[in-house]
C-alpha cells in the first residue's frame, strides 16, 4: 500500500509547482564586475583605482592651507594657501587623461590613467583592480641657473602602479608602488630615484561618508629634510560632487611634492588642513 | 499491485506529463524608471526582467535585476547603485503574486487585471495590488502596467542637499511579452 502510494504521488514531487520565484532564479552571472572602490579618484592626495567614467570631464580643485601651528593669528594656516586644480577626461572605460596646475613651484602636469585589470566576483573572478598611473611634471618657477639654463632639469616623472581592492562593503584598500624620477634635486643628500610603497584604505560609513587614510612609504636613503606623507581625510558625497576634507603633513598635492617632498610633520603639528573638491561633467 | 491502481497510477504519470507545460516565461522584459524632480528628471531602462506566470493558476512572480538600469548619465547609475538601492547587498527587486479573477480572464483575448501580491525592494518586502494591462497574441502573453513607488517605504533616504534632484515617488512601467516555457 505504501509503495503504491508513493508511486500515485510521485509526479507531484517531481513536476510539484513549488516556488515560482525559485523556478524563475537564474544561475549567476560568471563575471560580476566590482564597481565603486574608492568614492574619489583621489584618496587624498594618492591616485585611487577608480577612473573618471567615460565620456565626463572631471573638474578637480585642490586647497592646502598653512600649518596649523601656526595658530590664531593666521587662523590656523586659512591665511595660505597651495592651490591646485586639474581637468581630466574619460576616453573609455580603460583611459583616462588630463592635465593641471599646481601652485607650488608652478608647476604644471599632464597624466595618463589606464585600468588594465578591474575586480570581479563571480566565478571567474579576480581578486583587485589593477592600474597605471604616469605624470609628467613641468616645474615652471623662475629661479636659478641650474633651471633656468636647462629645460630638463625642470622636469620629474612618476609611475605607479595602483592595486585596488573592495575587501568588503565598507571598507577598500590599495597599494601602489611608486617610481619617481627627479631630473635635478636641491640638496647633495637626496637622490634623484624615489622608490615608495603607498597605502591608501576607505571606510565607509554610509552612504554618503567615507573616512580615508594614506600613507606612502619611501623606501630608500632620502635627505632628512623630507619625512613620508601621512595623510586623514573624510569624503562627504553631495550627489555630483565629491568634497573631501583632509588633515596632512604634506602641503604640494602631485606625486613629486608629496611622496618624496613632503617637509611637515605630525608629531609637531606641522600639518596642513586642505580639501579636494571634484566635479563631474557629461560631456556626451 | 492490482490492475486498478495501476491504471490509476499510470493516468496520473500519464497527466502531469502533458499538463507541465503551464509556465510563460521571458528574461527580456521592460521596466522603466522615472523621477521627476524641480532640477533635473531621471529616467532609466532595464531590459533583462524575468518573469514567469502559471497559466493554471495565475500565479505570477518577476525578478528585476537593479544593475541592468540603464541610466543616461554614468553617474546616476552609480549614485542609484550605491546610494539609494545598495544593489551589492539588494542585488535585485521580486514580485510574487497572482491575477485576480484568473480563471475568466485565462478565456480573454485581452483585459484589464489586477495584481496583487508582495514586492520586495532594497531589501523591504511590502504588499501591493496594481492595475495592469493583458493581452494575448497568438502564443505570446503581453503584459503592461505602470505604478508608483513611494521610495520612503522601502526604507530609501533622500538627503536634504539632493530633495530638490530626487522625486520622493518615481513612477515604473513594466512591459513583458511571455512565451511558453520549453
Amino acid at each position: 500500500m505504501k509503495r503504491y502510494l508513493i508511486q500515485l504521488f510521485l509526479p507531484f514531487l517531481l513536476f510539484g509547482q513549488g516556488n515560482l520565484l525559485d523556478e524563475l532564479h537564474q544561475p549567476e552571472p560568471l563575471t560580476i564586475p566590482v564597481k565603486n572602490i574608492f568614492k574619489g579618484t583621489r584618496v587624498v592626495n594618492l591616485q585611487s583605482v577608480e577612473m573618471v567614467h567615460p565620456n565626463i570631464l572631471q573638474f578637480m580643485v585642490s586647497h592646502r592651507f598653512g600649518t596649523i601651528n601656526d595658530g590664531f593669528y593666521t587662523l590656523f594656516g586659512l591665511d595660505e594657501a597651495e592651490v591646485r586644480f586639474d581637468f581630466q577626461y574619460g576616453y573609455n572605460n580603460k583611459i583616462v587623461f588630463g592635465t593641471g596646475r599646481n601652485s607650488f613651484k608652478k608647476t604644471y602636469e599632464t597624466f595618463i590613467k589606464m585600468k588594465l585589470k578591474d575586480q570581479t566576483d563571480g566565478l571567474n573572478n579576480f581578486p583587485f583592480a589593477i592600474v597605471y598611473y604616469s605624470s609628467i611634471f613641468i616645474n615652471t618657477e623662475e629661479s636659478g641657473p641650474t633651471v633656468d639654463e636647462y629645460f630638463e632639469n625642470r622636469l620629474s616623472y612618476v609611475h605607479q602602479l595602483i592595486i585596488g581592492k573592495k575587501i568588503s562593503t565598507k571598507l577598500s584598500i590599495e597599494v601602489v608602488p611608486t617610481f619617481l624620477h627627479r631630473n635635478f634635486v636641491l640638496q647633495l643628500s637626496d637622490s634623484n630615484d624615489t622608490y615608495a610603497i603607498g597605502v591608501g584604505t576607505q571606510l565607509k560609513i554610509n552612504q554618503w561618508v567615507t573616512f580615508n587614510s594614506e600613507y606612502c612609504f619611501r623606501i630608500g636613503e632620502y635627505s632628512d629634510l623630507y619625512n613620508n606623507s601621512f595623510s586623514l581625510g573624510f569624503d562627504l558625497e553631495t550627489g555630483g560632487h565629491v568634497f573631501q576634507i583632509h588633515l596632512t603633513n604634506s602641503q604640494g598635492m602631485f606625486e613629486r611634492a608629496f611622496i618624496s617632498e613632503t617637509s611637515g610633520n605630525w608629531n609637531t603639528g606641522d600639518i596642513y588642513f586642505g580639501f579636494n573638491l571634484s566635479r563631474p561633467f557629461q560631456m556626451k | 499491485m492490482p490492475l486498478n491502481k495501476k491504471i490509476l497510477v499510470i493516468i496520473f504519470w500519464i497527466g502531469f506529463l502533458f499538463a507541465g507545460n503551464e509556465n510563460y516565461i521571458t528574461r527580456e522584459g521592460f521596466a522603466s524608471f522615472f523621477s521627476q524632480a524641480p532640477l533635473e528628471d531621471i529616467y532609466a531602462e532595464n531590459n533583462t526582467i524575468s518573469c514567469m506566470l502559471n497559466t493554471q493558476s495565475g500565479e505570477l512572480a518577476f525578478i528585476i535585476p537593479i544593475k541592468e538600469f540603464q541610466f543616461e548619465k554614468s553617474l546616476m547609475q552609480e549614485h542609484f547603485n550605491e546610494n539609494y538601492l545598495e544593489s551589492d547587498l539588494f542585488p535585485t527587486s521580486t514580485f510574487v503574486g497572482k491575477i485576480e479573477s484568473w480563471n475568466e480572464i485565462k478565456g480573454l483575448d485581452s483585459s484589464k487585471v489586477t495584481v496583487s501580491g508582495d514586492i520586495m525592494i532594497h531589501g523591504i518586502k511590502k504588499s501591493v495590488t496594481e492595475i495592469g494591462l493583458y493581452k494575448k497574441v497568438g502564443d505570446t502573453i503581453i503584459g503592461e502596467t505602470t505604478f508608483r513607488v513611494k521610495l520612503e517605504d522601502y526604507g530609501i533616504k533622500i538627503p536634504t542637499f539632493v530633495f530638490n534632484n530626487i522625486a520622493e515617488t518615481v513612477e515604473i512601467k513594466v512591459h513583458i511579452e511571455l512565451r511558453v516555457k520549453k
